[in-house]
């Protein structure tokens, strides 16, 4: 019997040899930590899954060091986090377009980063079909950070760091491009937003005050068939009736896909955390929330592509304008805003 | 007790070799032919010198900088029977200025072929699957940062026809669903060739760079420099050059 018993222990261990000898390598003693991507009630399921891209504590902490490096641009000053601030919920505060590299602006204003793993398409644009690619737009762009893949592959294997954390995150001291934007992924997708006052008055630990219960109702009447709860967005290109800016000359959606039907047309902006990203607009030509506000009431152009939603403007009094924009400030996620957890320090 | 332990340490032994890769095929049950396939870039019949000065069939000279393209899947087929090829047979990035990029090998385990085919181009899955690596990377420089997607194939060079700066021009084909596909099949039909185990063989196909200007469509460098995004224009470049290939020698090496 006892020796039955050591037998089938032997199997057992037998068995574990099996596992373990059949394991990939993963660089030895430094074993992934797997952290979990989680869908805050209510929201579907994201776009992005991290398929062939197992979301680690050292992926996103790899992630989290190249988003906010400076050698990822040419001069060292434009890291990513240059035009996405985490106190504008990753969006340039203040800025109708962001600065780049030799003193030249961007052609858009910067999109605040979170929920992205919700979009379809990123871009005003939509001209970015998958997360993991977005970073080689503004770092290849002239005007942005400037900067070639290889000559940033090139920095980042001559710094004994980098290539520590690569190994922590991959297995080995490879560093490649797929890596970097991976690990770029990872950060990047996990900044969520879903803890601003709305959502917790969604779950009940919170009330809407009068004026911003009047505004919810308002809002979900007048804005909330482009800017589709819980996100906020319907990731749509929409023309909303904007002049096109003489010098920029942006025709938005059109420019991606060549067909004039999208002529002028924008992807539709989150306005989670809108009193954080100001100013807003593609061109960021909209100092304030009210101005947007005001332009759909007074300024939609109607032209053949403008959306019919908007074409003969939305009517809003001043009443509901002032209710709206008390709804609109409980978008704001300063959770996120503070959570030191994607800040630069940590 | 000893048993039990000397039993562990035999099966974890014997486990550890049944993890191994598979040794190269079970030799002497099938035969495997080697073949070596070489993209020969071309102008007349003659190989490619960059930089040095052509004519197209308009007349316009040209000299070329860069010809870089994309040539997936190969594969043989005896009449319709697809012969069975193992070895580089997803993506090869074929660098005209880099002779290390114009040859790979395949092998097979049929010995009768008489066609090679080939796709120009990257499968649409792989342009909308995020981040790649190999000849993928996008440090290759054949991934469009601003409007997501693969070139394809990309020319570029200088002519006195062409009103861009430095005279230059530059096609670079991509596209790769809907309308916009620039996606090329190829297939180049030969006489039946019978392989041979014990020594490779060799296939040259030609790539003649003129018929960028006027394989199907008259592609004039005067009316077109430049070609840098999905369109009309990246197609008729996609037909034009789907046609450039062509078997210029098999042979035993």
């Amino acid at each position: 019997m006892k020796k039955s018993i050591l037998y089938i222990a032997g199997v057992l261990f037998a068995g574990l040899c099996v596992v373990e000898s059949c394991k990939k390598q993963d660089g030895g003693n430094n074993a992934l930590t797997p952290i979990a991507f989680i869908i805050p009630d209510g929201f579907p399921q994201p776009v992005y899954t991290f398929e062939n891209n197992q979301l680690t504590e050292q992926g996103f902490q790899l992630g989290k060091r190249l988003f906010y490096d400076g050698r990822l641009s040419k001069d060292g000053n434009f890291p990513c986090a240059s035009c996405h601030q985490q106190f504008a919920a990753f969006a340039t505060l203040d800025h109708p377009l962001s600065h780049g590299f030799d003193n030249q602006f961007t052609t858009r204003n910067a999109p605040g980063l979170f929920n992205v793993a919700w979009m379809k398409t990123l871009h005003w644009d939509g001209g970015i079909n998958h997360i993991e690619v977005q970073p080689l737009a503004p770092i290849e762009a002239a005007n942005e950070m400037a900067e070639t893949i290889d000559n940033i592959i090139t920095k980042l294997k001559a710094d004994a760091g980098y290539r520590q954390m690569f190994k922590a995150a991959f297995g080995d001291e490879e560093i490649n491009s797929q890596r970097m934007l991976k690990a770029l992924a990872q950060f990047v997708a996990m900044i969520v937003s879903s803890d601003s006052k709305y959502d917790r008055v969604k779950k009940g630990q919170a009330t809407f005050t009068i004026a911003e219960e009047s505004g919810y109702k308002i809002f979900q009447a007048k804005c909330a068939s482009c800017h589709t709860e819980p996100l906020f967005t319907d990731d749509s290109f929409r023309n909303t009736g904007l002049p096109v800016d003489d010098v920029l000359k942006d025709y938005g959606r059109m420019r991606i896909t060549g067909d004039p039907a999208d002529s002028l047309k924008f992807k539709v902006p989150s306005l989670r955390n809108i009193f954080a990203t100001f100013p807003y607009g593609h061109d960021g030509r909209f100092y304030s929330v009210g101005a947007v506000i005001d332009h759909y009431r007074n300024s939609v152009i109607s032209s053949a592509t403008t959306d019919p939603l908007v074409a003969n403007k939305i009517p809003i009094t001043d009443y509901e304008k002032l209710d709206l924009l008390s709804f609109l400030q409980t978008l704001t996620d300063s959770t996120l805003i503070n959570n030191t957890r994607f800040a630069i320090g940590e | 007790m000893k048993t039990v332990f000397l039993y562990c340490i035999l099966s974890c032994g014997l486990l550890l070799f049944a993890c191994q890769k598979e040794l190269a095929g079970n030799a002497g049950t099938t035969q495997q032919y080697t073949v070596k396939i070489t993209f020969q870039p071309v102008i007349n019949s003659q190989a490619l010198v960059l930089g040095e000065t052509y004519h197209n069939s308009f007349g316009e000279d040209y000299s070329i900088t860069a010809l870089r393209f994309y040539a997936a899947h190969p594969s043989l087929k005896n009449n319709n029977t697809i012969l069975a090829v193992t070895g580089e047979t997803k993506y090869r990035l074929i660098d005209a200025s880099l002779n290390n990029t114009l040859s790979f090998t395949v092998t097979t385990t049929d010995s009768i072929f008489n066609s090679f085919s080939f796709q120009i181009g990257v499968d649409s899955i792989d342009n909308v699957s995020g981040v790649q690596s190999g000849d993928l990377d996008p440090g290759k420089g054949m991934f469009w940062t601003w409007n997501s997607g693969y070139v394809m194939a990309k020319l570029e060079g200088t002519s006195s026809f062409s009103g861009m700066p430095g005279h230059e021009f530059t096609y670079h084909v991509g596209g790769f669903s809907g309308a916009n596909n620039s996606i090329r099949s190829i297939t180049l039909a030969t006489q039946q060739v019978k392989l041979n185990s014990n020594r490779t063989t060799g296939i040259i196909v030609y790539a003649d760079i003129n018929r960028w200007f006027s394989g199907v469509h008259s592609l004039k460098i005067s009316d077109n420099a430049f070609v840098h995004s999905p369109g009309e224009l990246a197609r008729q470049y996609a037909d034009n050059y789907a046609v450039m290939f062509s078997i210029a020698e098999i042979a035993g090496e």
